[in-house]
């Protein structure tokens, strides 16, 4: 194809003529990103203050990281809480509250002197936080999309690991300049005080602000998105969605995914020291995986959503499996960076077509509650896959176990994959008709255009 | 996709049998991955109990040999170890 035809081509398959920068929903996305860099970055950080929490109190690494153990699980367990939170209350409160609780267990771990504390404020109120702090925010700004949803979400999951990319290094600093204690208390005030400033300019759904959704299009009807019959509308689709296969096997698919990829994302620097690799490389490593992913996390809910969320998250979870087996005759540093380089691509694209599968089979619906579910699934999946790289090495001596466990598990996924519906069509369309059928305006869900697969 | 408006309010959805829809499959998938995982889960922990075991046997004087309670569970359940 020669160079000038790849213009006309980009915007004819990618619609480049209804975008504009000039939207709302942009604003919404860059919120969204900087609650879900916030709380990732908190998260992914909680290994650069295991060593001075050892030094100050001389307490285990194995007994801190029981704490970081705690709060994947305490997340994962109240995901689908917040979901329903988001969509009941909406997500502004939501995530009101979860600063709070951010504050609270910011401030409580700077202050801590006992582990119990530490699994308290850490695991518990940390834990809770960031799950209502994090979880409705991809159905809020799905809200925000009627079309080009993909776009939306890619801008928004690439803040997943831009956030601990550059919030690490802060921290690192401000440890090393004021202590940890003091990090934590600075950085829960900041954060808590910086975040309740930017929800001032969040919205729950254009409807509540008067605008029209990004890619809106003349005919399209304005959704109810709160009040009593919205309520009862909504709670009545839920239950309708529990009732499709996909409900369930999105949640078991995204539990497979993390299980797969946990596992290399804890165990790759042990897994290349153990070969003889020197531990400053296989940290490099392992910061190259945020790096390249970074490019799939964002453009895979495009691809999603306009040539369908199937094959897509098909190919990425194959990827993902299929790749690890790279690492079963991998010891010198160039082999580790040749699965570096394959694996982050398809790892990248593995949990982020998630909200665009949803529209695609739910239609324009408030999607906390299904999405909370899922990331239970994610949640559970990623302490599963976390604890079983250590556990494999200190049974059997070796890393060859636990690549096979992740191959597997993301294989697994992909399987599942092939059992979903197509998403041409969406699952439930009678109730699509039916809810116009009210004569009122009491639309809650919108069926979207039909995808490719 | 066509969907114009009923002029009657009325709401054909509620009246199907919402009970003729089960998701089997999904349910079933999900279960049975969770049986997987808990296989898994077993066997490994199975193998370090058998270790264990067998460690105390060959050095009985600092541990004594007695059987932990969720070694002896585990070594039970698991047919491989």
């Amino acid at each position: 194809m020669s160079v000038p035809l790849i213009g006309p081509f980009v915007r004819r398959h990618f619609n480049l003529d209804e975008h504009t920068i000039r939207h709302y929903a942009w604003v919404i996305v860059a919120i969204g990103a900087a609650a879900q860099m916030l709380g990732s970055a908190i998260r992914m950080a909680f290994g650069i203050v295991i060593d001075p929490l050892v030094d100050e109190f001389g307490w285990s690494p194995g007994a801190i990281g029981y704490s970081y153990a705690l709060m994947s699980i305490v997340t994962a367990l109240f995901s689908p809480v917040a979901g329903w939170m988001g969509s009941r209350f909406g997500a502004r409160r939501t995530m009101l509250v979860g600063i709070v609780l951010f504050l609270v267990g910011m401030v409580w771990v700077s202050q801590t002197r006992q582990l119990w504390e530490l699994y308290v404020a850490y695991g518990v109120v940390f834990g809770i936080a960031q799950a209502l702090f994090l979880v409705p925010v991809v159905p809020a700004v799905a809200n925000w999309f009627r079309r080009h949803l993909g776009l939306g979400t890619g801008l928004l999951l690439v803040s997943w690991s831009l956030g601990p990319a550059l919030v690490i290094q802060l921290l690192g600093f401000l440890i090393e300049s004021v202590g940890w204690s003091t990090t934590f208390l600075m950085t829960g005030i900041a954060g808590s005080l910086g975040m309740a400033a930017l929800l001032l300019f969040f919205k729950d759904s254009p409807e509540q602000a008067n605008r029209t959704a990004y890619g809106w299009k003349p005919g399209d009807r304005a959704l109810l998105t709160k009040g009593a019959v919205f309520n009862e509308k909504n709670r009545e689709f839920q239950g309708r969605i529990q009732r499709t296969n996909a409900f369930w096997n999105l949640i078991n698919i995204h539990f497979l995914g993390c299980v797969g990829h946990a596992v290399i994302l804890v165990g790759l620097v042990p897994m290349m020291t153990h070969r003889g690799i020197p531990y400053g490389t296989a940290v490099t490593a392992l910061a190259l995986i945020s790096i390249i992913s970074l490019a799939t996390r964002g453009i895979t809910p495009m691809l999603a959503d306009r040539f369908g969320s199937k094959p897509i998250m098909f190919w990425s979870f194959f990827g993902q499996g299929a790749g690890v087996l790279l690492l079963l005759t991998a010891n010198t540093p160039g082999e580790f960076f040749l699965f570096v380089a394959l694996w982050s691509l398809p790892y990248g694209g593995e949990g982020t077509a998630f909200p665009v599968i949803n529209r695609q089979y739910y239609g324009h619906v408030p999607m906390g509650p299904t999405y909370g579910w899922q990331l239970l699934g994610a949640g559970l999946g990623m302490a599963l896959g976390g604890a079983l790289p250590g556990m494999v090495f200190d049974i059997t001596g070796g890393y060859t176990w636990a690549i096979g466990l992740s191959a597997g598990f993301s294989l697994a996924g992909a399987a599942v994959i092939l059992l979903l519906n197509p998403t041409r069509q969406p699952l439930i369309p009678e109730w699509m008709a039916e809810t116009d059928a009210q004569g009122e305006r009491v639309r809650v869900i919108d069926p979207v255009p039909a995808s490719a697969d | 996709m066509n969907r114009q408006a009923s002029s009657k309010p009325v709401d054909r959805f509620r009246q199907r049998d919402d009970g003729a829809r089960r998701p089997w499959l999904g349910v079933g998938l999900l279960l049975a991955s969770a049986v997987a995982t808990l296989a898994i889960l077993v066997y490994f922990g199975a193998w370090a109990a058998s270790d264990r075991v067998t460690a105390r046997e060959q050095d009985p004087v600092p541990a004594g040999t007695d059987v932990a309670a969720w070694e002896e569970g585990l070594l039970y359940v698991c047919p491989f170890h």
